[in-house]
């Protein structure tokens, strides 16, 4: 198992070095560059000039993508425009937000997808799954951006139950109890509005799985064997049903950790999701390209969690 | 007969449901099976076989699958128990040999927790015994080296070593009754050979019946003690295994030996294998009036046929079901058979 994870890990760096490379490229062609707004509009044309030759403009793409690379790996992703601050202190600050909000959706998400998906697929047909395949389809077809403001308008502005918005009132001091229970508080309206969304693809896949399951070959061999009921669906249906869930897990988890854009922007959570949107708003290139280049990682990521995952969880795809 | 009886099935009817209605691929089968005996069920793809072997354990998926009729096992209806009851027989009292052991055996357990499942639920065995009694039956079904296929997974065995595993799963409790339905049918035929010597070995040591379930006249001569012939749901022809290969009777019986490859000792090289015209009738249009394999042997005439067909026993122990075998004649090789059988 150990050369099937290494062999995997071996195949990340060309996965990374060819992303970067495809992004820098798409930066690079992208029409203006740092001098075009930043700068004194007094200040002549030759002098921009002789600046832009300074700074290596003209220099072919190759040099500048070493450049790049080299100064990335040594933690300098640029400048934002916007907040003055070097990019990667900018997304350090969000990134711990999007965590913990990440965090806590992905197990909402997948508490409700089992439960709701073991209970649909059980009792298929019947009066909960059919109420269950109900939500699914009126969740699948809800904007995330449209769920949330229906979220924020009951449960924040009606009932006044949680917060508006945001990720700690200022009043707490970092560091205290207080703090942090603000912080989880904060968080919990965003991330049921995430988790009853993103929930779907688990219930679904649980719920087909296990229907698919519930009379095959092996499952009836089990029953012959005169395996009770409630163990047949625990040992043979539900552990081969929970395979495929399991198999998207570092996928998911790649997608919630680059954060939600559009939950986060809703609720005006600092997280990096809202950082992205803004950043391509207030055109803040050097922020945008390092978050790219953040959530293709992630995503690259993600597959080799799958896939650790999946040798882990499935016998079938040990190598020895 | 001597032999005590072990398992009888009166009238027993399964039916599943498509598109609404309730379509019978068991139709009135009625047999009965001693003790230490085997009893071959044979009939082409389509034709109730396994339909009736799942019904025995009432294993059919319950929501789209009727059973009527009865099933005495050891003089208890099985059909009348409750789940509790019943998972008190599975596995214990009757063991189940499944078609195709790649799919019947679950991929994420080793065999060894597979072997002891049954073991675990039907006897007071603690972990230690239960494993000890694992590998003895891995022994007992001829695989060389128990303590590593104990920790295998299925993909990791040949599928031979898979129906192995199977049987030893099958026989794990030492039941009276094994139901193998069609054990040899996914096995390359050097394998097949293979498996069919162990289950005969085992079923000479363990004294159990077994119900054999195949399309493989070749298997039934080899194995069985006494024939049931099935088509359409509904059982033919019943016999001896001598007496069903000397002396068939029923029409459907007589088409497929007349089928098998050099069935008939002196057919010609240059003789086209006979087949048996058209199809299986599928459950949705299966004409369930009068004897069912007519319109397969059209050049018979109606008149030859009972509208309601009845059994005959024409030797003890040897039923056909209706009267059309006494005009029967094969049409494809008319000249040998003539003589036999159209007196």
């Amino acid at each position: 198992m150990g050369k099937t994870i290494v062999r995997r890990i071996l195949i990340l760096i060309p996965q990374i070095i060819i992303l970067s490379l495809l992004i820098f490229l798409l930066a690079n062609f992208m029409p203006g560059d740092a001098l075009t707004g930043k700068i004194d509009p007094n200040v002549s044309p030759s002098r921009l000039e002789e600046l832009r030759q300074q700074w290596g403009y003209y220099d072919p793409w190759y040099i500048k993508y070493g450049r790049w690379v080299w100064s990335a790996l040594h933690g300098d992703l640029g400048e934002s425009t916007a907040y003055k601050l070097p990019v990667l202190e900018l997304i350090g600050q969000r990134a711990g937000n999007t965590f913990w909000l990440s965090l806590m959706t992905a197990v909402i998400s997948y508490f409700i997808g089992i439960l709701l998906g073991i209970l649909s697929g059980r009792y298929q047909n019947q009066f909960a799954d059919k109420a269950i395949v109900l939500y699914t389809f009126i969740a699948l077809a809800m904007p995330t951006v449209v769920f949330g403001l229906m979220n924020i308008f009951l449960f924040a502005f009606k009932l006044r139950w949680f917060p508006m918005g945001g990720s700690v009132d200022v009043e707490y001091v970092a560091g205290t109890l207080p703090y942090y229970r603000d912080r989880i508080y904060h968080m919990i309206l965003p991330a049921l509005t995430g988790g009853l969304l993103y929930t779907i693809g688990t219930i679904q896949f649980l719920r087909s799985e296990i229907i698919d399951y519930k009379n095959s070959d092996f499952v009836i061999t089990a029953r012959s064997k005169g395996v009770p009921e409630h163990k047949v669906f625990s040992r043979h249906i539900f552990r081969n049903a929970v395979l495929p869930v399991a198999s998207f897990m570092g996928y998911d988890i790649a997608f919630l950790l680059g954060g939600s854009i559009f939950i986060e922007y809703v609720f005006s959570y600092p997280g990096m999701g809202r950082l992205f949107i803004e950043s391509i708003l207030r055109r803040d290139y050097a922020v945008v390209n390092a978050l790219i280049i953040l959530f293709a990682v992630l995503t690259v990521l993600g597959t080799l969690l799958s896939d650790v995952i999946m040798t882990i969880v499935d016998p079938r795809i040990r190598i020895k | 007969m001597a032999e005590k009886e072990l398992l009888r099935i009166s009238n027993l009817v399964a039916s599943f449901s498509i598109n609404g209605g309730y379509y019978a691929a068991v139709d009135g089968v009625s047999l009965q099976i001693n003790e230490n005996e085997v009893f071959a069920i044979v009939g082409e793809s389509g034709c109730g076989k396994s339909a009736l072997a799942l019904s025995i354990l009432n294993l059919h998926n319950k929501a789209n699958t009727k059973i009527e009729g009865s099933i005495y096992f050891k003089g208890r209806d099985i059909l009348s128990l409750g789940l509790e009851e019943l998972n008190k027989i599975r596995g214990r009292d009757i063991g189940m040999i499944f078609q195709d052991p790649l799919t019947a055996l679950n991929p994420l357990m080793i065999i060894g927790a597979q072997i002891e499942e049954s073991l675990f639920y039907h006897t007071g065995m603690n972990i230690g015994e239960r494993k000890k009694r694992s590998l003895e039956l891995l022994t007992q079904v001829g695989i060389q080296s128990p303590e590593l296929t104990y920790h295998q997974f299925p993909h990791e065995l040949s599928g031979g070593m898979r129906q192995r595993a199977m049987i030893a799963i099958a026989l794990s409790c030492k039941p009276s009754l094994v139901i193998a339905d069609e054990p040899t049918t996914a096995l390359d035929v050097t394998i097949q050979a293979q498996i069919l010597d162990l289950l005969r070995r085992l079923q000479k040591e363990m004294k159990s019946g077994i119900i054999l379930i195949t399309h493989d006249l070749g298997v039934v001569a080899e194995m069985a003690d006494r024939v049931a012939v099935m088509y359409a749901g509904q059982i033919v022809e019943t016999a001896d295994v001598n007496e069903i290969f000397s002396n068939p009777l029923h029409p459907y019986t007589k088409s497929l030996f007349a089928s098998m490859p050099d069935a008939y000792r002196n057919a010609r090289k240059d003789q086209r294998l006979p087949v048996i015209e058209g199809m299986v009738p599928s459950l949705l249009n299966m004409e369930r009036r009068g004897c069912r394999f007519a319109p397969r042997i059209p050049w018979i005439s109606d008149a030859a046929h009972e509208a309601v067909p009845q059994y005959h026993e024409v030797k003890p122990g040897h039923l056909v079901l209706c009267s059309c075998y006494k005009n029967f004649y094969l049409k494809s090789i008319p000249r040998r058979v003539s003589s036999s059988t159209l007196r």
